[in-house]
């Protein structure tokens, strides 16, 4: 089914169409809350709140929605608002990559040394910048279109993309200390 | 242009994200200079390395939970929605409300005890009632037919767009039919909203203020007393939090929703009251939502009461050997 047929279905009292949207997004909203967070669980909970958000939103807007980029808007700001929260409330450093209650083989061995680092790396750039860069990167999306998640211009998506890269090369272990 | 200054401009090469002149530009610095090629070479490894985190862990499926979440606070939100709507309050319990609470002053309370005396006695009556709501601009019209048997019988046939279904509640047992067309939707607001106990309808009526006698009416034939009150949003909000359960995970979500219902909301209530046998003929809810897009949503409700003591027989919907009918269940 067409996602715009979906929504009208939603807005029409028909709650269980929305299962198809949560279908369809769940694994890519989690993996992108996990790249932001580096937090399993989190990641989870996040998604799951995001997708009560889109919910209550479809049914307030009448507007025609890009779906795709609207969730991930949701998402971001969840993800903006955790982070917030979590410096808020705790002064201890961040935990920034909690692989162990991950249950895949992805902890084993081989993988695990450079996939965390960068993992832990990406969790020290600063948030706008990481945003930028696991959209772009990880979700595949071009700059336009994260200038649309975002609500910002292009030019600043470019700039957050490139500060962004070079402080995870000076952040990178090994990497240049300028 | 400095190396420096070109950085932004490497990094959306390496991104292919540089349009076809400036990528011209960058190309031709780059033959001639080995530090922008370095600097591009580090980009192309940030490239590599972050693209290598499209590889995941299995995310588990959170559709089960997520839908379930999402469906109690669907359910939530239209029985808080639907409840006035619904009311098909007994109006025994309607006058004896109104007789404890006495909310208007001036109104002569000979009228309010002898319309309380006289539906006190009633021993069976039938409602209908229509309900419109506009929403987003879209008009639902819902209708409703309801009996009532002292002391505790009730049974409910309603239409809510192409849904029909029925309840009957006998003392505490609810038995409820739904045709195999019915949405969740509608099925929510009959389960969830039916049918209103009597400290529902006392909270309902008790959250009416300034109340004020209009110009008397004919209703259905009968000379009638016609009393309007405003529903103190603030008061329902405070009310309706206080039923919540602060444990419960959307909590705070509920909570946010009733305060912005309430600081959206204004609701008017109209009473008919007959003037020589001092029955309730009438109720009628108005209730204006204000959406923040400047659009406005509105619900009417109107309930008529008939047929006082009429022989009207409810019994529950059983088979000979006490197994419920087709289609029927007891909640």
């Amino acid at each position: 089914m067409e996602e715009a047929q979906v929504i009208d279905l939603v807005r029409a009292g028909e709650v269980d169409a929305f299962a198809e949207i949560v279908e369809h997004y769940q694994a890519p909203i989690q993996r992108y809350f996990y790249r932001l967070t580096g937090d399993y669980q989190m990641a989870q909970d996040l998604a799951q709140d995001t997708f009560l958000q889109a919910y209550k939103g479809i049914l307030k807007t009448k507007a025609d929605l890009s779906l795709k980029a609207w969730l991930y808007r949701i998402a971001t700001n969840n993800a903006l608002q955790h982070h917030r929260r979590k410096r808020r409330l705790s002064s201890i450093p961040l935990d920034e990559c909690k692989t162990s209650d991950i249950p895949t083989t992805e902890n084993h061995a081989s993988l695990v040394g450079e996939k965390m680092a960068i993992q832990e790396t990406l969790s020290k750039v600063p948030e706008e910048q990481k945003t930028c860069l696991v959209l772009h990167f990880v979700e595949g999306f071009k700059y336009k279109e994260i200038a649309e998640i975002l609500g910002i211009s292009e030019d600043a998506v470019r700039k957050r993309v490139a500060r962004g890269k070079q402080k995870f090369r000076m952040l990178y272990p090994g990497g240049e200390s300028k | 242009m400095k190396c420096r200054d070109l950085e932004e401009l490497l990094s959306a090469y390496a991104d292919g994200e540089l349009p076809h002149a400036q990528r011209e530009f960058v190309e031709e610095h780059l033959a001639g200079c080995s530090q922008c090629q370095a600097t591009l070479a580090d980009y192309m490894k940030v490239r590599q390395q972050l693209t290598s985190l499209r590889v995941v862990p299995t995310m588990p499926d959170i559709k089960g939970s997520t839908m379930s979440k999402i469906k109690d606070m669907h359910n939530r939100s239209v029985r808080r929605w639907m409840r006035p709507a619904l009311a098909a309050i007994p109006v025994v319990i309607v006058l004896i409300v109104l007789l404890v609470l006495q909310p208007w002053g001036s109104f002569p309370g000979g009228i309010m005890a002898k319309a309380c005396a006289t539906t006190e006695g009633l021993l069976s009556y039938r409602t209908s009632s229509s309900l419109i709501y506009t929403h987003n601009g879209e008009t639902t019209i819902n209708d409703s037919e309801g009996e009532y048997v002292a002391p505790d019988r009730y049974r409910g046939k309603f239409t809510l767009g192409n849904s029909t279904f029925e309840v009957i509640t006998i003392g505490d047992k609810n038995y409820a039919w739904r045709a195999d067309n019915t949405t969740d939707n509608a099925w929510s607001a009959v389960i969830y909203g039916w049918p209103l106990s009597k400290e529902d309808t006392r909270s309902l009526l008790d959250l009416l203020t300034k109340i004020e006698n209009q110009p008397d009416e004919r209703i259905a034939g009968a000379d009638c007393f016609h009393l309007r009150g405003e529903v103190d949003m603030e008061r329902w909000a405070e009310k309706t939090k206080a039923t919540l359960d602060s444990t419960d995970p959307m909590y705070e979500e509920d909570v946010e929703f009733i305060e912005e219902q309430a600081a959206a909301t204004e609701a008017v209530v109209d009473v008919w009251i007959g003037k020589d046998d001092y029955l309730i003929r009438q109720v009628k809810h108005n209730w204006q939502i204000f959406a923040s897009d400047g659009g406005v949503d509105t619900l009417s409700y109107t309930e008529e009461y008939y047929d006082f003591n009429e022989p009207i027989e409810i019994e529950p919907p059983l088979d000979a050997d006490g197994k419920l009918l087709p289609g029927w269940q007891l909640n």
